[in-house]
């Protein structure tokens, strides 16, 4: 009997021991087994964007999970991309612009993500698995939610011959009814297009700048917000833009005459990502919202039904009629240029003083 | 205990007291706006490469703040803008302080609430009113249209005008207060006194009233200045393509470069010229008084 007993003491013992090496050798394998509850910071786009979170990702996580999810919303990437640099407050998931991932990295202000807890990450597009917006990173600091382009918004009312090329912002009887998003990467982007340069590759600047200078005189404003760009369009303060097709859509659906055209020349591609920032304090419901938002259903209704961008999930079942609506056909995706994160790292300092110049 | 012990008892007493009034705003003050300043001013010398800050200690932020000329003009045009923002505010705020001070009488609680309440309205909103008001399909374009005055929608918004009335809505507040302050405070009887002894209305003002008044106009002035030299979300709001003020240009180096020690040399030195103005229009108002 007492030998046995001392087996099971030592059996135990060993238990213990394995289990404690275990902790050391595999922390991944035991954070996995976190409890998923508490409260979750999560950080989104405004307007339209954070409504479709809410009703199409948010409430089925808190229902599915039993998470109390505190929604808080920003105006644009740049502001968020402060934030999360400035690592002053809590937010537990936000959403951030592939452009910004590699910044926000070399900044250490993301964590790494336990890939083990997010298994939808799996299926997404290979280009958004090993992003090139991540810099060649060994761990992974990013899911992408949705992608899209940024091409050409129109009224169909005011402008009769429909636009097939970015110089069509040049159109004389454009004057004063063109708008263009004031972000610098942005700018220089259709400067680089407009001068037939590739934007991961600009040879010359000064051409760029030179060719934006022409189109200052067209332009009405520089807008700053996806909800600006919304008003001004919706107002016919702005005839012609460059903006997003899931904003254009929703005016659309509004009983707006806004269409969306990718001009011959091409389009930039955007990515907007989930991230978790180095200030979370409730990491294990980050992963599990963020691999909730990557299910394919979750995701299906949330471009379908909500905002109107291309999933990056590739299971998301939709119709070629969706595909077109959503911009999500193969041929855009194989032919979207998305920007290399760290050519842009290198150079935005430059195109932000050349942004500065135009606005000057 | 003799009576200069207990003056100085007495001295120490207040003393203490005074500095136990003063000490929870010292405190704001030094956690608010000292450190961050500081915090401010020890990251304009940090180095900013590839989208990487690090604390290696260097001046090119303040050499390239003072060599690349966009900086400059930006600046001028800010201080510009709110030259034109503080004369004109000066213009218009000073008849109505008049009236509230001198003239309102038993109304002169109301007209002062009537002052005080666009500041219960966020600037943000007040700033869209002026969109809605001054748009091509809002208000202003509608009657001049209904009424034949204009055949076409009159283009007032995204303008540098724009961006200056939008300022003078809304800093005018900052420049009636003060002279209002001034003005209630005048005897009467100087004014009396010098129409009694023959002046005109006009000499009495030019010779009594404003003389009198420049304490308030120099802080109204001041206020009002700084705020609009200061000012990002107007220009913003309602700016048009060449419309960048300097708390713009700070902003997109925070924001969009993430180039965070050229933001903060441009924000010191656009707050050391800001603090020299201040200096400057204390001495001329101190001189005048």
């Amino acid at each position: 009997m007492k030998s046995i007993k001392i087996k099971e003491e030592r059996r135990t013992a060993l238990k213990t021991i394995a289990a404690g090496g275990a902790m050391l050798a595999f922390p991944g394998v035991v954070r996995a087994q976190e409890k998923i509850g508490g409260e979750l910071y999560l950080e989104t786009f405004g307007g339209a964007y954070s409504e479709a979170v809410t009703a199409y990702i948010v409430d089925s996580f808190r229902e599915k999970h039993g998470v109390k999810v505190r929604v808080t919303n920003f105006g644009t990437g740049g502001e968020q991309f402060a934030k999360i640099k400035a690592g002053n407050n809590r937010i537990d998931v936000s959403s951030l612009n592939g452009s910004r991932i590699w910044a926000s990295i070399q900044a250490q202000a993301l964590l790494p993500l336990r890939l083990e807890n997010i298994p939808n990450f799996r299926k997404l597009h290979s280009k958004f698995q090993n992003p090139a917006y991540e810099g060649g990173s060994a761990e992974r600091y990013s899911a992408g939610l949705v992608w899209g382009d940024t091409a050409i918004a129109y009224n169909t009312d005011l402008v009769k011959e429909k636009p097939a090329s970015w110089h069509d912002f040049l159109r004389p009887e454009l004057q004063g009814r063109v708008s263009l998003l004031g972000q610098p990467l942005t700018m220089v982007q259709v400067g680089a297009i407009m001068t037939g340069q590739d934007i991961n590759n600009i040879a010359d600047l000064s051409a760029v700048e030179k060719k934006l200078e022409e189109v200052k005189p067209q332009l009405l404003k520089f807008w700053s917000s996806g909800s600006e760009m919304t008003q001004l369009l919706a107002t016919r303060e702005v005839w012609m833009a460059n903006f997003w097709r899931g904003r254009v859509n929703k005016l659309r659906e509004d009983g707006h005459p806004i269409q969306y055209v990718v001009p011959k020349e091409g389009a930039p591609g955007w990515v907007d990502c989930m991230v978790v920032p180095k200030t979370c304090e409730n990491r294990r419901a980050a992963e599990a919202f963020i691999d909730h938002a990557l299910d394919a259903g979750v995701q299906g209704k949330f471009v379908t039904e909500g905002i109107t961008y291309a999933p990056c999930n590739v299971g998301v079942a939709l119709s070629r009629e969706q595909q077109e609506h959503l911009g999500a056909t193969p041929e855009i995706f194989e032919t979207a240029v998305f920007p290399d994160a760290r050519y842009v790292a290198a150079n935005q300092d430059m195109w932000n003083l050349l942004a500065n110049r135009i606005k000057s | 205990m003799n009576a200069a012990g207990a003056a100085i008892g007495t001295a120490r007493r207040e003393r203490a007291k005074a500095a136990a009034l003063l000490l929870p705003a010292a405190l704001w003050l030094l956690v608010f706006f000292a450190l961050p300043a500081f915090v401010l001013l020890d990251s304009s010398f940090d180095r900013y490469a590839d989208a990487k800050v690090s604390d290696d200690f260097t001046f090119a932020n303040y050499a390239r703040v003072f060599s690349e000329s966009v900086y400059l003009k930006v600046f001028l045009r800010s201080v510009a803008v709110a030259a034109l923002v503080t004369a004109a505010s000066l213009l218009l705020a000073y008849p109505v302080a008049h009236f509230i001070a001198r003239r309102a009488g038993k109304n002169r609680d109301l007209l002062f609430l009537a002052l005080i309440v666009p500041f219960w309205t966020s600037i943000v909103i007040r700033t869209y009113a002026w969109k809605i008001l001054l748009g091509t399909s809002g208000a202003v374009n509608y009657f001049l249209l209904q009424s034949g005055l204009a055949e076409a929608p009159v283009k007032m918004l995204f303008s540098p005008s724009a961006v200056v009335v939008g300022l003078i809505h809304v800093l005018l507040p900052f420049m009636i207060i003060p002279l209002y302050a001034s003005l209630e405070k005048i005897d009467p009887g100087t004014v009396e006194a010098a129409m009694d002894l023959g002046a005109g209305r006009v000499q009495t003002f030019l010779r009594i009233t404003f003389p009198l008044s420049l304490p308030g106009v120099g802080v109204g002035c001041l206020l009002v200045f700084i705020l609009a030299l200061g000012s990002f979300l107007t220009p913003q709001l309602l700016g048009g393509p060449g419309s960048l003020m300097i708390s713009n240009v700070i902003q997109t180096e925070y924001m969009e470069t993430g180039n965070w020690p050229l933001g903060g040399a441009l924000a010191v030195v656009f707050l050391a010229v800001s603090l020299v103005f201040v200096a400057g229009c204390n001495k001329l108002f101190k001189a005048e008084e």
